[in-house]
């Protein structure tokens, strides 16, 4: 196998790096890639761009983001299409795009916020050449009682990139923690995380994927646009937005011993509207279920509302490999 | 005699307006108004809905996949069933809306709509009524147009990043004014009362059937109706998931947000709030993050960092008198 | 009960025929001017009088600003005087209002024509909502826009095309009128124009502030019935055509369809769309907008047809039968005083002067002004409105022209409606005639009053 040049050879000869992340608006992403890009530059020789793909996007909805880096100046300003480092914060985000797209031309690095290991990380994306993961919400949970893998994911990106020192790194990360008003007790909890990570952080160095296997989306057209972007209603509805939850849980609705007494609180305050009822003309709505898997958000107001508990927030099956969310 | 289902109950056996797939926040409860106008609407009289910019357009209105709006699975064969929303710019929707009416009256005046007369309602958030749009929204209260305004207050602009709206309680964390102000919020209730509201309310949808009743109300209304509507913005307060409603209901419980109704020349009256005997805001205070700096829980209990005595003692106060001016006010 | 059927209108939504019964709305409407009429009126006036006949304004709006008030005024006195079911005019207050519900009731049926008149600071006040009017295809909206020199530090109410030329890409269709029968016949025929399914882009006519605004002269008033017949015919006509443009997004040749309304319609206006996607949207706006060249034509021929007068064109070209030496670009009321001295110029300075007045604006005659300046051996631009450089007509004739050696003189007067006398067309023609004779422009740009040159910049 011919030798590949590290990141840090290609940095050194004068290439740019570009680097590309997808996950989850309010999952970390731009934590990530804004600690990455002010550790890289504490590096003078090193200039480095930081930016998002600017959306809408709140909470849930994907995010992409872009960094490039290039000794001296970085002058470039495109989207980066063809990364040479491709992130997944949040494998929700997955479903949706091809984090890897784009890649395959030249070697790439792939890092990913998943309990898999780089090897089935591996077969489940296509993915060849330097492949590291991290259990980023585990150790979220762990140390900070919420599933946010972002803290986790920056550490094993600097393990997989070998770019900048993991000493710079952190302090890099207290720095823009104190810049986004963490208190201290926190900003000291996600110091232990991304230590933790740092150590346990998975890589890989596999044979490189066919090149054809993450074809870059190349635009042809607009299309035929309507005027003034005028549309017909419902759109959205085949927008599948159960990937918008909280990683790790999913909301449940039991009712062996039909209790459900038609109060109707569960339907009315569920934002999402897909609690699933029979309509009894007598007492309100029966539930029987609601579209968890294609659009629950996880928001649990339906468990906060039901005064008979008959929702309730479980843990979500670990995703089997090469299924897309089916449990 | 069978009883008839309550209101809010009958309501959620119609056909929503508002479906699934949008981008609005876990539990934001936007969403949940959002359904609920969408079911009251389902009336038999055609539907038009205004909305200015806000996170609430930005997430049921995107071209090319995201429009959650629409009643039913398809366009509906009858246009008593059908919609029409517009967004147009950030501080227009009172005044859109003033005009589809306007239009609607006009067309029905010389036969040209044969229909009921449509329900017309406009959406906006508390900078697209209470800040930018404080002109338009007062003037077509003025003119006394025959539309129902809804407007969201969750005391933040949230739609560009969470900075700080002039119906923020004061000392409220923002991006814009860090730590808060000790500006008291905007008396929205007393403007839209003195400029002329035929139908003035504020409601929380974490209390539903007050809210059916508050919605059919202002949809039937013979000239402007204002529905106010208190939301907790799980992004931008940084609550806990599933506590959505229930911040609702404690606002009102505490007197900040009280849920209100009044009809012009009536007596009103608050609901939802004990005058004498509402939970301390520091119950409500310790919940969101927003209040961080002012509030920590030990042992799951509230307590109030040092130093910070002043300023929640002067949310506490802004409570009181709040509940106070609006009892005046309900009386005029 | 509203006996309605469901079409389907892709990618819009639906539309349901017959829950709006426009039938109902002109038989509802009381004919102003049921023959032909002459009246002395002013600019205003003239361009208020088509909303009073046609069926379909059946709502006016407004709010008053100098020098555009009487426009209002005149709605207001008119449809007080004879009340009809048929016509409101509505007050807002503000101009940011009066467009906010121009856009609401156009959308809400796609049938009405709704305006309004405003001017320089009302039309600033206005610009996120006129921007996205641009936009919206609602080519049922026109802005009347009374010319005036905008703003303030000085504040001047009187007339120059600042503010017109201020909102050039805010997406409407630009016309400059003169005189009270091409602001009336303009205003008659723009309608046609802007909601035809081709081009669905909101309108603006204009005219200069007091120099036309307030001037009157003898209009010739068409009969309500023909004025609407008109437009009736050329929205029918307009239904069912095809497309004009090459279309380099894969065009389904087929008709372009209105898209539904508000009220009789299941549908949605305003989404949000990324930077993926808006792009194509402006491209294909400016292709609406192009259209207007084409569908334009049509419509002037249909009004010369019954009408018998002039239908609106992209130019006026004076003295053009005589092959000038020179042409005179300029825009406006005081072009008239330029065709007025084409004598004198050819019998004092001895030069053939040709008077090229440029009525539509925005989308930019290019073609036609390149066609009409073919042979003259040099082109003097009039500029009315303060610009930065050398000039916004300049710019734009420079434009259409670009690659010929024609000397360009660049001329700056009547700022803020100062007078533009005879001495001072007379200087411009003269400067005009020095270049042609010198095969290149003395100067970037020169500032003439009175007669005299009192300001300007050199060539590099």
């Amino acid at each position: 196998m011919a030798a590949v040049s590290t990141l840090a050879e290609r940095l050194a000869r004068g290439e740019a790096i570009d680097v590309r992340g997808d996950g989850k608006a309010g999952g970390g992403l731009v934590l990530v890639m804004q600690s990455f890009a002010a550790a890289l530059g504490r590096e003078s020789s090193l200039a480095v761009h930081e930016w998002p793909l600017f959306s809408s996007a709140r909470r849930g909805a994907n995010v992409r983001a872009f960094l490039r880096v290039a000794r001296g100046q970085v002058e470039a300003t495109c989207q980066v299409v063809e990364p040479d480092v491709a992130l997944l914060m949040n494998e929700a985000a997955g479903d949706e795009v091809d984090f890897a797209e784009g890649t395959g031309e030249r070697p790439a690095v792939y890092v990913l916020n998943t309990r898999a290991t780089p090897e089935e990380a591996a077969v489940r994306y296509r993915l060849g050449g330097r492949v590291a993961t991290i259990a980023g919400d585990d150790l979220g949970l762990a140390h900070l009682g919420r599933p946010l893998g972002n803290i986790a994911l920056l550490a094993a990106l600097v393990r997989a990139t070998e770019l900048v020192d993991p000493t710079l790194a952190r302090e890099a990360l207290a720095g823009n923690l104190a810049k986004r008003r963490i208190p201290a007790p926190l900003t000291a909890a996600n110091l232990a995380l991304f230590d933790a990570a740092l150590a346990r952080a998975a890589l890989c160095d596999l044979p490189l994927a066919p090149a054809t296997a993450h074809p870059r989306a190349r635009f042809v057209s607009y299309g035929r646009l309507p005027v003034g972007a005028q549309v017909a209603l419902r759109t959205s509805h085949a927008r599948r937005t159960s990937g918008y939850g909280r990683p790790g849980v999913k909301i449940e609705f039991a009712d062996p011993r039909g209790r459900c007494n038609g109060c109707s609180l569960c339907v009315v305050q569920c934002p999402d509207g897909i609690i699933q009822f029979t309509a009894d003309p007598k007492r309100g709505a029966i539930v029987h279920g609601a579209r968890f898997d294609t659009h629950c958000k996880g928001c649990r107001e339906c468990v906060t509302a039901c005064p008979l508990d008959l929702f309730h927030e479980v843990a979500a099956v670990t995703r089997p490999e090469g299924a897309t969310g089916e449990t | 005699m069978k009883k008839a289902l309550p209101l809010f109950k009958e309501l959620a056996l119609r056909d929503d307006a508002f479906g699934e797939g949008h981008s609005l926040c876990p539990g934001c409860e936007e969403a949940v108004t959002f359904h609920a106008l969408g079911r009251a609407t389902d009336n038999g009289k055609k539907t038009v809905l205004v909305m200015g910019t806000s996170c609430g357009e930005v997430s049921t209105l995107a071209y090319p996949t995201g429009v959650a709006w629409g009643r039913g699975r398809e366009e509906p064969d009858e246009v008593g069933k059908s919609v029409g929303v517009i967004h147009h710019v950030f501080e227009s929707a009172p005044t859109v809306a003033e005009a589809i009416r306007d239009t609607a009256d006009l067309l029905a005046g010389v036969g040209a709509w044969s229909g009921p007369p449509p329900n017309v309602l406009s959406w906006s958030g508390d900078g697209g009524a209470l800040a930018i749009g404080l002109r338009s929204f007062l003037h077509t209260i003025h003119r006394r147009a025959r539309v129902a305004l809804f407007v969201n207050i969750n005391e933040l602009f949230a739609n560009t990043g969470f900075q700080y709206s002039p119906t923020a309680i004061p000392f409220g964390d923002a991006s814009t004014l860090p730590g808060g102000g000790a500006a008291e919020p905007i008396d929205h209730i007393g403007l839209a009362l003195i400029a002329g509201a035929g139908f003035v309310a504020q409601v929380s949808p974490g209390f539903p059937p007050l809210l059916a009743d508050i919605v059919d109300e202002a949809l039937r209304c013979e000239t402007t109706a204002v529905v106010f509507v208190p939301s907790p913005c799980i992004a931008g307060w940084k609550f806990e998931e599933g506590m959505t409603a229930e911040l609702g209901r404690l606002a009102s419980k505490t007197g900040l947000f009280p849920c209100f109704r009044k009809r012009a020349g009536e007596p009103g009256e608050l609901l939802h709030v004990q005058p004498d005997k509402r939970p301390p805001v520091i119950e409500y205070l310790s919940r969101q993050r927003r209040f961080d700096h002012l509030v920590r829980l030990e042992d799951g209990r509230p307590v109030v960092r040092p130093g910070r005595e002043p300023q929640v003692a002067a949310i506490q106060s802004y409570a009181d008198h709040n509940v106070a001016r609006l009892l005046r006010l309900a009386a005029l | 009960m509203q006996s309605t059927a469901r079409r389907l209108v892709p990618p819009y939504g639906a539309t349901y025929d017959g829950s709006v019964d426009l039938g109902a709305l002109r038989d509802a409407h009381r004919p102003r001017y049921l023959e032909q009429t002459r009246k002395a009126v002013d600019g205003n006036t003239a361009a208020a009088i088509p909303f009073l006949q046609w069926w379909r304004a059946a709502i006016l709006a407004g709010f008053p600003i100098t020098p555009a008030t009487k426009w209002l005024e005149h709605l207001a006195a008119e449809v007080a005087a004879a009340p009809s079911p048929g016509k409101r005019v509505k007050l807002l207050e503000s101009e940011h209002a009066v467009a906010d519900y121009l856009a609401g009731v156009a959308a809400a049926c796609r049938g009405l024509v709704v305006g309004t008149a405003t001017s320089s600071v009302g039309l600033d006040h206005m610009t996120e909502s006129i921007r996205s009017l641009g936009a919206s295809g609602l080519g049922n909206v026109m802005v009347v826009d009374v010319c005036r020199a905008t703003a303030n530090y000085p504040l001047c109410i009187e007339g120059d095309p600042s503010d017109l030329l201020a909102h050039r890409d805010d997406g409407f269709i630009q016309v400059v009128c003169r005189g009270v029968q091409q602001i009336y016949d303009t205003v008659l025929q723009l309608p046609a124009i802007g909601m035809d399914p081709r081009v669905l882009t909101p309108t603006m006519p204009s005219y200069y502030g007091i120099k036309d605004s307030h001037r009157s002269g003898v209009l010739v008033v068409e009969p309500d019935r023909e004025v609407n017949d008109f437009l009736d015919d050329a929205l029918r006509a307009g239904e069912g055509a095809s497309p004009v443009i090459e279309d380099f997004l894969a065009s389904e040749g087929a008709a372009h369809p209105t898209p539904p309304g508000l009220l009789d319609g299941d549908t949605a206006l305003g989404s949000c769309v990324t930077s993926d996607w808006f792009q194509g949207f402006k491209l294909a706006q400016k292709q609406r907008l192009a259209a207007v060249h084409q569908v334009m034509d049509e419509v002037a021929d249909s009004f010369e047809a019954r009408f018998g007068r002039p239908g609106l064109r992209p130019l006026e070209l004076f003295g053009f039968a005589d092959a000038p030496d020179i042409a005179l670009v300029c825009m406006g009321p005081d072009a008239g005083t330029a065709i007025h001295l084409v004598g004198r110029i050819r019998a004092e300075l001895g030069v053939r002067a040709g008077v090229v007045v440029i009525r539509l604006l925005t989308p930019f005659p290019s073609a036609a002004l390149a066609a009409a300046l073919e042979r003259v051996a040099a082109v003097g631009v009039v500029n009315n409105a303060h610009h930065h450089g050398r000039g916004h007509l300049t710019l734009d004739v420079e434009s259409a022209i670009a690659g010929r050696p024609t000397p360009v003189e660049s001329f700056f007067c009547g700022l803020g409606g100062a007078d533009v006398s005879t001495a001072t067309w007379m200087a411009i023609a003269r400067t005009t005639a020095e270049a042609a004779a010198r095969g290149h422009a003395g100067r970037r740009w020169r500032l003439v009053h009175e007669g005299l040159e009192i300001g300007g910049e050199d060539r590099r």
